[in-house]
């Protein structure tokens, strides 16, 4: 469905990404791991046009249909363009970024009223509808200073969701949280995961990877080293540089 | 205190504070409204870095920063009539303190954008939002929260800096009470008096920034999230 070929990116001298390929299928659920630094956060936010790519492409595909493919230079992309293909995207950041002054039912219309020029009435009721998946309808009229950073985050996801996404983008959605809520953010995205929805997980949680995830993809030094299903990445890891960052993240 | 002295201060109370309600505060409002706007346009212009603009924000308030008010009150009043622009004492004046402190503003406005995250600005990105979109709806609010406190302070410097259109013929509160300092030789009871009027009326401003700032918080009316001392309790887990 999402396909990224040939991903660079420098910040100044340093290379951060050094050739990324990712092709992900509908109902994927891939989990990235790998030392910080590796550049994991820097290409989920290429990915997200958040960050300008120095070169690379792009191809979504909603459909067998080979006449929508939609082709994008990941450097060169338009403003028009970035708005176009983030339509397809959910992006979860690390730090939540819920909006301040917005209620947690206001977080979730936003985009719909705003983005996609939904009626009022029509956005509110999916948002309810959301933010009750997530666990959070008796929230809905909470500003997010009153919130967990647990229910904070999962605000962020149904914000997200209420786009309905064809996939979601999670850059390491539980680091900023201590394990009781990270419990409650991850059994959010574990549901999701059942229920089909594309992801692409940026995360530090082995043992969530490896339960979650169809797809374990090891990153260092702005290359992915291995990837492959996660029984095989955690306990046969081919190449010796999984095996070591395996051995210091036990 | 002499009889004469307490009859001159109390006739001259309404006729110092007349012309301060008619026209010290309609020029401060005035003043005012063209340095927000002015300045919240400078600010937008600085912080999206558009080029060529951006430079002439940046000349605008170095030099509206770097001169004296009374010297730009002077250029615009006695200094354009030179080159064919006649403008009347009190729009002169709006326009002076407008523009001067429109520079001052628009220093309050930028800093206050800088201040919000710049997650907020991408999370309004990742919703579909574009620049305009966010900028207004997500990203200026909350610097106006930022700002807010600061931009009373310079409203508050403004009403008692508009006593220096007395001096291109506005007749304003500190002209009046000049007048009739002049007329009865009581200087000094009659700047006071001026300077109690002043006092009031900064007084007033601040009872309004307080209650202003109390309007200015994003809390949700559920009394049963708040703790002892009313403060928003932050909630752990559900």
């Amino acid at each position: 469905m999402l396909t990224v070929s040939d991903l660079h990116k420098s910040f100044g001298d340093s290379e951060i990404l050094r050739g990324i390929d990712i092709e992900i299928e509908k109902g994927e659920v891939i989990a990235v791991i790998g030392p910080s630094g590796s550049g994991k956060t820097t290409m989920l936010r290429c990915i997200s046009f958040l960050e300008k790519a120095d070169s690379g492409r792009m191809e979504f595909k909603c459909c067998d249909d080979e006449a929508k493919v939609e082709t994008y230079d990941m450097h060169h992309a338009s403003p028009a363009e970035i708005r176009r293909i983030r339509r397809h995207m959910g992006f979860v950041f690390q730090s939540f970024n819920l909006f301040q002054n917005r209620t947690a039912l206001g977080n979730v219309m936003e985009g719909l009223v705003t983005g996609l020029k939904m009626n009022k009435s029509e956005a509110e009721e999916i948002s309810r509808k959301m933010l009750a998946k997530v666990g959070l309808a008796e929230r809905a009229d909470y500003y997010p200073g009153e919130l967990s950073g647990g229910q904070q985050q999962r605000v962020a996801i149904a914000r997200a969701l209420a786009l309905d996404p064809d996939i979601m983008l999670f850059d390491e959605p539980t680091s900023a949280l201590d394990p009781e809520l990270t419990r409650e953010v991850l059994d959010t995205i574990r549901e999701l995961a059942s229920e089909g929805t594309t992801m692409l997980v940026v995360t530090h949680e082995m043992n969530f990877a490896r339960e979650v995830a169809g797809r374990v993809l090891f990153m260092e030094d702005g290359v992915i080293v291995e990837q492959g299903a996660p029984a095989q990445i955690f306990d046969a890891p081919e190449q010796e540089r999984t095996r070591e960052f395996l051995r210091r993240a036990k | 205190m002499s009889d004469r002295l307490v009859d001159i201060l109390l006739t001259s109370f309404t006729k110092i504070l007349i012309p301060g309600i008619k026209v010290t505060i309609p020029l401060t409002v005035l003043s005012f409204a063209v340095s927000l706007v002015l300045g919240l346009l400078l600010a937008l212009v600085l912080v999206a870095k558009i080029p060529v603009l951006k430079t002439i924000a940046f000349i605008y308030i170095w030099i509206f920063r770097g001169t004296p008010l009374i010297v730009q009150l002077f250029i615009i009043f006695f200094g354009l009539p030179g080159l064919g622009i006649m403008i009347e004492a009190f729009p002169a004046a709006v326009l002076a303190f407008g523009l001067n402190l429109a520079a001052y503003n628009a220093e309050v406005f930028r800093s206050a954008i800088d201040a919000i995250p710049t997650g907020q600005m991408e999370a309004a990105y990742m919703v579909g939002l574009s620049y305009p979109q966010a900028m207004t709806r997500i990203v200026l609010p909350q610097a106006f929260k930022i700002a807010f406190p600061s931009l009373f302070n310079n409203l508050i410097s403004l009403l008692k800096d508009t006593s220096l259109a007395s001096s291109i013929t506005v007749v304003e509160l500190f002209t009046s009470a000049q007048q009739i300092a002049a007329r009865t030789y009581e200087p000094f009871a009659l700047y006071c008096e001026a300077a109690l009027i002043y006092l009031v009326f900064s007084t007033v401003l601040t009872w309004l920034q307080s209650w202003l700032e109390s309007k200015l918080v994003w809390k949700s009316r559920d009394d049963k999230n708040m703790t002892a001392k009313g403060r928003t309790k932050s909630m752990v887990g559900l």
